[in-house]
């Protein structure tokens, strides 16, 4: 199978069978527009992503290469956050900066199985939380004043549980 | 072609939750844009292999991200409208007289390739800002561009479209030209509508329809004006198929039923009759002369209109219903039943073939043919009382040359003229009397051929009408059982039958035709006393029953012999006998001559007692016919037998045969009081046919309205007759004064039963 080469933000280079680099559709028509040959000596560089990251990437693309294709997002359809397999939930036991990259890249390389279970993940972090818990979890720091922050819960009042 | 460049930035690949940007300064952004700018414009000027794809990508994919999304769609709709207005409109324009179609699909394919590589760059806005946004995508607003700033600007417009129909118009006169050309503006329309053929309607469709719908007009004027329908139809098939061809090849197929709907409608529609109808070419004349593939390729043709079947139809039912009217009513040559029925099924099996070879077996033509022989076979009343006699003639002995197959097929064909019928009461009336004449004087060629008939007849009308022709086959069965133990009878007994032979045969009266009332004879002496045997033995096993003699329905054997008084010179001397075989009428005036040499016709008319038109007849045949048949002479020898007229034996009668015939003058009809006597019957047994179906309706129903109830009654009796609504109201008035009806006390129109 011919491969391709992929090049990371800190000049790792990582050869990868080219099938498994178009999961990314930004790769796939990037090497439409090239015109791909088959051993091309021509690098890809990726400068949004760095190696561990691309590394990650490499490996989620490689483990989900006969994924049969998404079906179209439908809008009416409510989307889930309870259906990430075991091996994603693993593949996605890491720290929340991985994490948070890890969807930067995925939405930059445009690869959307990899974008959907990231943010569902992140999704099931913030689930059931209360503001306070979720600052804490993410680390953000309450800009609001005292005045906004009761505005903003007399408006959302009737999503409270009571 | 883009070549994969290292960037100039780097970023630092320490890993650590980098806060999200949130803004970015005015410069970075303008100094993107002006990146991204610049490459469009060397993708458009087509100098895109010193591009790198990454960069750009990254660029306009970060730019989405800091919510610049807006900022690049517009600059983008600048730069292309730009590029579009200033150079391709300008190098299009310039052509115009010169290339202009060359120049025009090039700047459409440049323009289309360029535009791929600029959404691909830009994949991430279609993304994200259209998508959020609901503008066009990358792609659609450069067409949208294109087709407002270039194809669809005022002249340009105009021009393409001239030019397109003028090469149509020109290959339409024969010319050769570039259809490539012409193929590829029109899948430029089609792109162009974006998910509707809008574009490729307006600009070309429309105008190319009308100016096929008036090019058309005029050359079907001129070309019908000179040529005869056969070729003018071949023609507008070739151009039908040239059109069709043409739409498929190299304008949008979906064109294709378009244009030929016009063609239909321009060619054809607006001449339907005039091709029908021309003179000596038309219709008519192809059913005359048998052109049967021409006929097809007229109903192939005309099956593309709406009425162009009808058109047709109408013309060939037409020129049908004179051919059967001719037929049915020329009284020259309609006096021979047989001639006139074969006649009938001729003319049917010609428009049966028309019907399978030209017409496809169509249903609206076979209704057609339908309804055109029930319209004629039915102008002329003789019509049942024809079609009997040829059924009579098919079934009778002496039929030469038919298999049973043949007789069968011919049989069926008839029975198909037979449901044509309106009267088919007459029909039945005429039926029983053939058949009982072929029974009684063992006419038939075969039982079975009988009875095949008699089935065929069941299957279309049912037991009613059969059940009395079945009961006449009985008979003969049953006579022949009563006829063996007669015979013993008189063997047993030794009774004395003065020297006749006799043969009886016994009918039900039901079952057989019945004639006004007997006719009268005198019965000479020998043959009524040897009845009087049988009529004893007969009542002796049936008491209670009555017989009656029919001399009309009789025959006789006689020996005769001829030669035993002196007779002039040419006669040979020796006696000569034969045996002779005539009617009972016949018999009663032969025996006479027994006792006296001469007879007048009036002695005649006097002694048999015979009624005055049978006798005749019987006379005609015994002394007016062929010299082999001639038993009597008459004196003088005139047609007209005039009561003084004298008859005497035929002593110099010769025939080689021994046994002779005499056959009698067949009336191949009924003279026309006969038929006026049989239609009087008819009538009658109508009258009772319609007061019981008002009886049986008015019983079930108990009230009903005047109206309905003749509509009931009509739709009840049509199988055997149609009744007139004049008939039918004189029946119900009939029945109110014989109480079985009465009239409702509010209402004079609605009657009630009367129990």
């Amino acid at each position: 199978m011919p491969n391709i080469k992929l090049q990371s933000s800190d000049n790792e280079v990582f050869v990868v069978d080219v099938e498994i680099a178009k999961c990314s559709v930004t790769i796939k028509t990037m090497l439409e527009d090239l015109g791909m040959e088959e051993d091309e000596e021509e690098v890809v560089p990726l400068p949004n992503v760095n190696s561990a990251i691309l590394k990650k990437v490499i490996q989620w693309a490689t483990y989900h290469k006969d994924d049969p294709p998404l079906p179209e997002d439908d809008e009416n359809k409510e989307k889930r956050t309870d259906d990430i397999s075991s091996w994603d939930a693993d593949f996605l036991k890491v720290d929340q900066g991985t994490l948070f990259e890890l969807i930067l890249a995925a939405n930059y390389l445009d690869i959307k199985g990899l974008l959907d279970v990231t943010c569902k993940t992140v999704a099931n972090m913030i689930k059931g939380k209360t503001p306070e818990e979720i600052r804490k979890t993410f680390n953000i720091k309450n800009d609001f004043t005292a005045a906004e922050e009761d505005q903003v819960r007399k408006e959302n009042e009737w999503c409270e549980e009571k | 072609m883009m070549k994969s460049t290292l960037p100039k930035d780097k970023i630092p690949g320490k890993m650590r939750i980098r806060a999200f940007p949130m803004t970015m300064d005015e410069k970075y952004v303008e100094r993107i844009w002006s990146l991204l700018k610049n490459a469009i414009q060397e993708i458009q000027k087509k100098n895109n292999s010193g591009l790198s794809f990454e960069e750009l990508y990254r660029n306009a994919y970060t730019m989405v991200l800091h919510k610049h999304g807006e900022r690049l769609y517009t600059g983008l709709k600048e730069v292309v409208t730009q590029h579009l207005e200033t150079k391709v409109r300008e190098d299009v324009l310039h052509s115009l007289h010169n290339g202009f179609l060359q120049t025009l699909n090039n700047a459409w394919t440049d323009h289309q390739t360029s535009m791929v590589m600029i959404r691909d760059i830009l994949m991430y806005m279609d993304r994200v800002f259209v998508q959020q946004n609901e503008v066009d995508n990358v792609y659609n607003l450069g067409l949208i561009i294109f087709r407002d700033q270039v194809v669809r600007y005022g002249c340009i417009r105009d021009h393409l479209r001239q030019t397109l129909l003028e090469l149509v118009a020109r290959e339409r006169r024969g010319e050769v030209v570039d259809r490539l050309a012409i193929r590829n503006a029109c899948q430029m329309l089609m792109v162009l509508g974006i998910n509707s053929r809008a574009v490729y309607e307006e600009d070309f469709e429309k105008p190319f329809l009308h100016q096929s719908s008036e090019f058309y007009r005029m050359e079907s004027q001129k070309f019908l004006a000179e040529n005869s329908a056969a070729v003018y139809i071949n023609r507008v098939e070739a151009r039908i198929s040239e059109e069709a061809e043409r739409a498929r090849h190299y304008l949008d197929e979906s064109t294709e039923p378009r244009v030929v709907s016009v063609l239909e409608h321009e060619l054809i529609e607006r001449h339907m009759k005039t091709i029908v109808e021309m003179e000596n070419s038309g219709v008519v004349h192809m059913l005359t002369h048998t052109r049967t593939s021409e006929l097809g390729c007229v109903y192939k043709l005309l099956s593309r209109v709406g009425e162009g079947l009808r058109t047709v139809a109408d013309a060939v039912s037409a020129h049908l219903r004179e051919q059967g009217r001719a037929l049915v009513t020329d009284t020259l040559h309609n006096t021979n039943a047989i001639a006139y029925v074969q006649n009938l099924l001729d003319l049917k099996d010609r428009f049966d073939h028309f019907l399978q070879n030209s017409f496809n077996n169509d249903k609206i033509f076979k209704h057609m043919i339908t309804s055109d022989f029930e319209y004629f076979l039915n102008l002329n009343n003789k019509s049942p009382e024809f079609l009997s006699l040829f059924i009579d003639g098919k079934l009778k002995k002496g039929e030469k040359g038919m298999s049973e197959q043949e007789i069968e097929a011919v049989l069926d064909k008839t029975m198909v003229l037979f449901r044509f019928l309106q009267e088919k009461d007459v029909f039945e009336r005429y039926y029983k009397q053939h058949l009982a004449k072929r029974l009684l004087l063992n006419k038939s060629v075969s039982d079975d051929s009988e009875k095949n008939m008699i089935s065929k007849l069941k299957t279309e009308c049912g037991c009613q009408f059969t059940s009395k022709l079945e009961g006449m086959f009985k008979d003969m069965t049953v006579s022949n059982t009563i006829m063996d133990e007669f015979k013993e009878h008189v063997l047993s007994s030794g009774l004395n039958l003065y020297g006749v032979d006799l043969s009886v045969r016994v009918l039900t009266t039901g079952f057989w035709p019945t004639q006004s009332a007997t006719p009268k004879c005198n019965i000479p002496a020998a043959p009524r006393n040897a009845f009087e045997v049988f009529r004893s033995f007969y009542l002796a096993k049936h008491s209670g029953r009555q017989l009656s003699l029919q001399p009309q329905l009789g025959s006789a054997d006689l020996h005769a012999t001829f030669g035993a008084a002196p007779a002039s010179p040419p006669a040979p001397a020796a006696p000569r006998r034969h045996i002779i075989q005539v009617s009972t009428f016949q018999m009663c005036v032969l025996l006479l001559f027994n006792q006296r040499d001469r007879l007048t016709y009036e002695e005649l008319l006097n002694e048999t007692d015979i009624p005055e038109k049978d006798l005749v007849r019987a006379l005609q045949s015994l002394a007016m016919g062929k010299p082999t048949q001639r038993i009597l002479i008459k004196h003088p020898k005139t047609k007209e037998i005039e009561p003084s007229h004298q008859f005497y034996v035929n002593d110099a009668f010769t025939s080689k045969l021994h046994r002779v015939k005499i056959q009698t003058v067949a009336a191949k009809g009924e003279s026309e009081p006969e038929r006026r006597e049989t239609r009087n019957k008819v009538d009658e047994d109508r009258k009772h046919e319609i007061e019981a179906a008002i009886v049986r309706i008015m019983k079930a129903r108990k009230k009903m309205a005047h109206t309905l109830l003749v509509a009931e009654v009509t739709e009840q009796l049509r199988v055997r007759f149609l009744p007139s609504p004049v008939v039918i109201k004189k029946r119900i008035e009939g029945l109110i004064e014989r109480e079985y009806l009465a009239r409702t006390p509010d209402d004079r129109k609605v009657y009630n039963y009367v129990a």
